[in-house]
């Protein structure tokens, strides 16, 4: 199912899939390993540096998010530890929250270079 | 565990921020600053962030409370350095930071602080809005 969503939108858009990277959110320290594995990512692709530093922000708070809460459906501030999913999104051009009942949720987003 | 070490320097408290902020860094950070101005009887709590590439919005909370919680105890704080980046994605970020005094330097941030010290004698029952009932 995830690579079929990957799938169609790379085939829409005919991204370039320049390489990808996995890792767990467990700590807070992992949160402060996802910030600089999207840095690292957006300076190999020469974002601005305006831009990188949001991406670099939206990682955090979808980081943060996924170590309290597990990704929850809808824009929860929770219990008000970040602006959560809904300060991520303004942050990007295009975010995307998919959710299945027993499988968890996805949350994709797009920053794209000027 | 990690700490952020506070500097005195007369009446002020001098933090500079130079590792990555995680979560339990900031909250101690909080924690260890409340007990430093009583301690030490500060009036007034510099924070230097220019090291700093990136402020979400926990270490942004952290930073309001931390200038709540020092006006609370009768000292101010101003936060200094900001990256131009950082500030254009707070803004966008829905978290402006109303109630954080900033200065772009640290030498602007102590005149700051001289500043306001002046404007508010520690004598005397204060309001925190002068004039207010």
């Amino acid at each position: 199912m995830r690579d079929s969503v990957n799938g169609n939108l790379a085939q829409l858009r005919q991204i370039a899939v320049i390489g990808s990277e996995t890792m767990a959110i467990r700590t807070d320290s992992d949160i402060v390993q996802a910030r600089h594995l999207v840095r690292r990512w957006s300076n190999q692709i020469q974002l601005s540096l305006i831009d990188q530093t949001k991406l670099v922000t939206a990682s955090s708070e979808l980081a943060r998010n996924a170590m309290i809460y597990g990704i929850r459906d809808g824009f929860t501030t929770g219990s008000g530890l970040g602006l959560g999913l809904g300060g991520a999104k303004r942050l990007v051009d295009e975010f995307y929250i998919d959710s299945k009942v027993g499988e968890g949720t996805r949350v994709t987003v797009y920053k794209w270079k000027q | 565990m990690d700490r952020i070490p506070i500097l005195k320097l007369g009446n002020f408290l001098l933090v500079t921020i130079q590792v990555d902020m995680y979560d339990q860094l900031a909250i101690t950070l909080q924690d260890d600053l409340t007990s430093k101005i009583v301690q030490a009887g500060a009036k007034g709590v510099l924070i230097d962030i220019s090291s700093l590439e990136v402020v979400d919005s926990f270490m942004g909370r952290m930073l309001a409370n931390i200038s709540e919680m020092t006006r609370v105890l009768d000292a101010n704080t101003v936060v200094v350095g900001m990256r131009p980046a950082v500030a254009i994605t707070l803004v966008e970020l829905g978290l402006s930071l109303p109630g954080v005094q900033t200065a772009l330097s640290v030498d602007k941030g102590m005149a700051l602080l001289n500043a306001m010290r002046e404007e508010r004698p520690s004598e005397g029952l204060r309001e925190r809005k002068p004039g207010a009932a």
